[in-house]
């Protein structure tokens, strides 16, 4: 009986933290009472979960009025404590501009962390709302031979696969296609549109607002769409029922689609990004061919397979479906890879496809600069601290005389380090909130104020609070607690505050570190980014607009709109293309020549354009000829390649050389130099440039025109008017060396965060320093004061005093740069075309961090040596 | 009127204090609610709720003794006073009256 009753006790820690807390007037009655409920719990539901629930109990018993006050506190162990309080409040409000300065680096350092923390955790969150994403595969379309990857698939793997692979749990696709609705007083282009499968809402958990999500993809002519376009389109959320009427610009036809189901707007943290879902089935009729043709990517597509195992087998299946449907070797050169839901976001960086990625690498670095920034900060808190530490001197002995144990000491110093941190921590979170708005823009993300009270942010603040607390604390209470309270009261030693330890050296050596790193790292990616601005990209862009003919029908009679456009005066040329630029190349085909290695299997992407292309473009022929209309024969049979093409073939000569495109020949007159045609991420691959008439999926469907500086306005006006003659939707058009720029937004988001993120640390780490140096500078005064008496020199004096801080530059310098070379050049290693990390950049950044700390020395040295010496000679 | 209004949780505390003459206190209350609506009950909220009600002045409460189960600890018993009573009552009242304007529902 004895036993049981032992057994069946509530926790003791638990009981503990309740008689830390509640106040003794309740103390009684609330343990018992809990005590009681507790053992009717045990009986009821067994002793583990009572003793779980006994431990939830006792924390919703804290209210307010049950709380221990003050007198209270003070009647039990924690006597002291409120004197703490109260000291650390005196001294805070004595010491004010140095306090405050010691509380604002905390505040920063806070602040950059928690910013940093809610946006990684939200880049770590992506796609991660859907119930299934761990068991959810997006396809990736592999091919082993290129070591291409695409996220767009083909239309009959869904088919093949459910009905060959029964793993397959669920399967389900979709395809983006641009649309113009065509309301009334509405003519939109509209880019976020899909045709979905009719499962897509059931496999995914987009959250619905109204309709059924089992059946609402499922009719023909069905389109679902978000609130933010039913307010946009209906001025109202319940829509079901109305209709939408809008034109596919690839089908070239017009569909009136019936509203069966109104969405919440997708949630920025995934990957599929829509406005519109029309039913898959719509698209029978117009893309019928396509449901069989293997060639055609155009699909994405998502799968749920149960476990492991049956991934194994999914796999080990794959090849046997290619062979069977796409004839024997087929497996060689097609290959499926399951890329899991959850890695979307930040691993597809060598997968083709229109989908915005984020990247890990940036992750990794940006948390690297806030464990910087938090190191900063803890060294200048530490540093700040004990730089006082005279004043506390006397306190501190005066308590161990009256018989404080070390542990008192240490905890008062704990006390107050959590006094400042929770200043800073309230500080810091209201800064944030009033800096998220910029900061949202900065990181062209829509974070929430809301974020930074969700669990994980918590978590992440609560570790780096404790952190920070044991690291600043730890220092000044162990200091505190070194020296013998008799030396202090009698005045006898000051050196016990450590004017030279390895420590502070430590100190110094670190920030000196961090500032190197950081202001090196911070030139080198400023480097990059204008060398990717000033780039040849081996045409011209200057003055180049891109106008998008998305529309079938526009595309069919694009010759006449470009004549028309050409008597425009403010034009100095035009042409067409089948790729914008920048562009992707949407267009790949096997690529063969007479005379080539059959082990080899290379492929070149393939651009209609026109006779006036490379003109317009400015880019030069190399070897043989451009296109012309005086050869009849070059409409059909002729092309052009790039010089990546030509070294390909490893031909001298242009005299008599065919290549074969797919299956089609064709004579090649002539060479183009290599032209950037996409972004410095990426090489240029071989192309050939040829002649396509309207009709063809490649057909050109872009006009590039280069205007006159002078009269923009005119010109883009006199565009409008042809335009409009031809087509109901709203002229579109981009400057060419805009979206080239654009295609580095990543990198330039990228380096402006980690620029006013460094920015930051460097701040911080140049404040430690400047704090350190003159402390230690401080230390020596008298030193050096003697040394004058004595009759040295100011110059010897400053070089005694440089001597031991340069070495300490050295070290840092010796340390620093190498880690800074390894981390910059992985991140260069991203582009194709990058700046060599030069040495210069880092002398220059460790010039500038030595110096700083020359000159603090300098200065201070050269104050005290200046100095009548009986200044800092007399208080003895 | 803040200060006299009866919460629903607040009324199910009083009446099971009302029901449990001479041995009412937080966990028999809270028992005696979890047999009766088989709604699970944390302790915390019938002692918030007793607090409260005490200083509406609904309930009164005096120490009781203390006894071997609880370790010695002394538990702190409440009865309902006049005012409580009342309070229940006009609750009480209120409904029926408009139980009786109910009109007919068929589903």
């Amino acid at each position: 009986m004895t036993n049981k009753k032992q057994i069946n006790q509530p926790p003791k820690w638990i009981d503990k933290l309740l008689e830390w807390y509640c106040s003794p007037r309740f103390i009684d009655e609330v343990q018992g009472d809990l005590h009681e409920w507790f053992s009717k719990r045990v009986e009821e539901q067994g002793l583990r979960k009572a003793k779980a629930f006994y431990f939830l109990d006792v924390i919703s018993y804290i209210r307010l009025f049950r709380l221990k006050n003050l007198k209270e506190m003070e009647g039990k162990n924690n006597k002291l404590f409120i004197n703490y309080l109260v000291v650390a409040v005196r001294h805070f409000k004595k010491n004010f501009w140095y306090s405050s300065l010691n509380a604002f680096g905390l505040t920063i350092a806070l602040l950059s962390t928690l910013l940093i923390s809610v946006y990684i955790l939200d880049e770590l969150s992506f796609d991660r709302f859907h119930s299934d994403y761990e068991i959810t595969y997006r396809l990736v379309n592999h091919s082993p031979m290129q070591g291409m990857k695409w996220a767009s698939t083909p239309s009959p793997w869904k088919e093949h696969m459910t009905n060959e692979i029964p793993e397959i749990a669920d399967h389900t696709r979709l395809g983006q296609d641009n649309i113009l609705v065509l309301k009334e007083n509405q003519k939109v282009f509209e880019e976020r549109f899909y045709w979905a499968d009719d499962n897509l809402l059931t496999f995914f958990d987009f959250e619905t607002i109204s309709g059924n999500p089992q059946s609402m993809l499922l009719e023909p002519n069905s389109v679902v769409i978000t609130k933010s376009k039913a307010i946009q389109y209906f001025n109202r959320v319940d829509v079901i029922g109305e209709m939408l009427p809008l034109k596919v610009y690839d089908g070239d036809q017009e569909f009136l689609m019936q509203v069966t189901g109104v969405l919440e707007d997708i949630p920025s943290n995934s990957h599929l990004q829509f406005d519109f879902l029309g039913s898959m089935s719509s698209t029978e009729e117009m893309y019928g061919r396509f449901k069989t043709w293997w060639g055609l990517n155009w699909l994405h597509s998502y799968v749920k397979i149960g476990n492991d195992v049956d991934l194994e087998n999914v796999r080990a299946k794959l090849p046997q479906m290619f062979e069977k449907h796409r004839g024997e070797g087929s497996s060689e050169y097609s290959d499926i890879i399951f890329q899991p839901l959850k890695d979307v976001r930040l691993y597809s960086n060598d997968i083709e496809g229109p989908i915005q990625r984020g990247n890990l690498d940036y992750l990794l670095l940006f948390g690297f600069v806030a464990v910087l920034i938090l190191i900063a900060a803890i060294i200048n808190y530490v540093n700040l601290t004990t730089a006082k530490s005279n004043q506390r001197g006397k306190e501190v002995s005066i308590r161990k005389v009256f018989g404080a144990k070390r542990g008192q000491i240490s905890r008062q110093f704990y006390v107050e380090c959590a006094f400042q941190l929770t200043i800073a921590l309230a500080f810091a979170y209201v800064l944030a909130a009033l800096a998220l708005p910029a900061f949202n823009t900065l990181v062209l993300k829509s974070l929430t104020v809301s974020s930074f009270l969700s669990l994980e942010v918590s978590t992440v603040m609560i570790t780096v609070s404790i952190v920070i607390l044991s690291f600043s604390g730890l220092y000044p209470a162990l200091l505190m607690n070194r020296f013998r309270p008799i030396d202090i009261l009698r005045g006898v030693s000051q050196k016990v505050f450590g004017s030279n330890s390895t420590m502070r050296n430590g100190q110094v050596l670190v920030q000196f570190v961090i500032a190197t790193f950081l202001i090196g790292s911070t030139v080198v990616v400023l480097n990059q980014m204008r060398f990717l601005n000033k780039f040849d990209k081996g045409f011209s862009d200057e003055q180049l607009i891109n106008i998008p003919v998305d529309d079938r029908s526009m595309q069919a009679q694009l010759m006449v709109i470009k004549q028309r456009l050409k008597d425009i005066p403010g034009i100095a040329a035009i042409t067409t293309s089948g790729e914008a630029l920048p562009s992707a190349m949407n267009n790949t085909s096997s690529f063969n020549w007479p005379g080539k290695d059959t082990d080899q299997a290379p492929s070149i992407h393939t651009v209609a354009i026109d006779y006036d292309y490379f003109e317009t473009l400015e880019s030069n022929i190399t070897l043989g000829r451009d296109l012309s209309q005086q050869y009849a024969s070059d409409s059909t049979m002729v092309c052009v390649i790039n010089q990546s093409a030509f070294n390909k073939t490893g031909w001298n000569d242009l005299i008599d050389k065919e290549i074969i495109i797919d299956n089609s020949r064709r004579k090649v007159v002539g060479v183009v130099e290599d032209f950037h045609y996409n972004s410095l991420h990426q090489g240029v691959f071989p192309v050939a440039y040829f002649l396509v008439p309207p009709g063809y999926r490649t057909s050109p469907d872009n006009l590039i025109v280069r205007v006159n500086p002078s009269n923009f306005t005119e010109t883009t006006n006199a565009i409008d008017k042809v335009w409009s003659d031809f087509s109901q939707q709203p002229l579109e058009f981009s400057f060419v060396d805009q979206s080239f720029n654009r295609l580095y937004g990543d990198e330039q988001r990228f380096t402006r965060l980690v620029l006013s993120f460094s920015a930051i640390g460097i701040f911080l780490a140049v404040l430690g320093l400047l704090g350190l140096v003159s402390f230690v500078t401080a230390k020596r005064s008298k030193e050096i004061s003697i040394r004058k008496v004595l009759g040295a020199r100011s110059r010897q004096l400053i070089a005694i005093v440089g001597k031991q801080f340069l070495w300490i530059a050295f070290v840092g310098i010796v340390v620093a740069l190498p880690v800074c070379w390894y981390v910059m050049t992985q991140w260069l290693s991203r582009f194709e075309y990058a700046i060599k990390v030069d040495w210069i950049v880092f002398i220059v950044s460790a010039i500038g961090a030595a110096s700083i700390v020359v000159l603090t020395v300098g200065s201070k040295a050269f104050k005290v040596a200046n100095a009548n010496p009986t200044k800092y000679l007399r208080d003895q | 009127m803040k200060g006299t209004h009866l919460g629903e949780f607040e009324e199910l505390v009083l009446l099971t204090c009302a029901l449990l003459i001479d041995r009412a206190y937080s966990v028999t209350i809270g028992a005696e609610i979890e047999e009766q609506t088989g709604r699970s009950i944390t302790l915390s909220t019938v002692h918030t709720a007793l607090y409260r009600l005490e200083k509406k002045g609904f309930v009164a409460s005096y120490m009781g003794g203390a006894t071997g189960e609880r370790g010695g600890r002394k538990k702190r018993l409440y009865k309902i006073t006049s005012e409580g009573f009342d309070a229940l009552n006009q609750a009480k009242n209120i409904r029926s009256k408009m139980w009786q304007l109910m009109p007919e529902y068929k589903f």
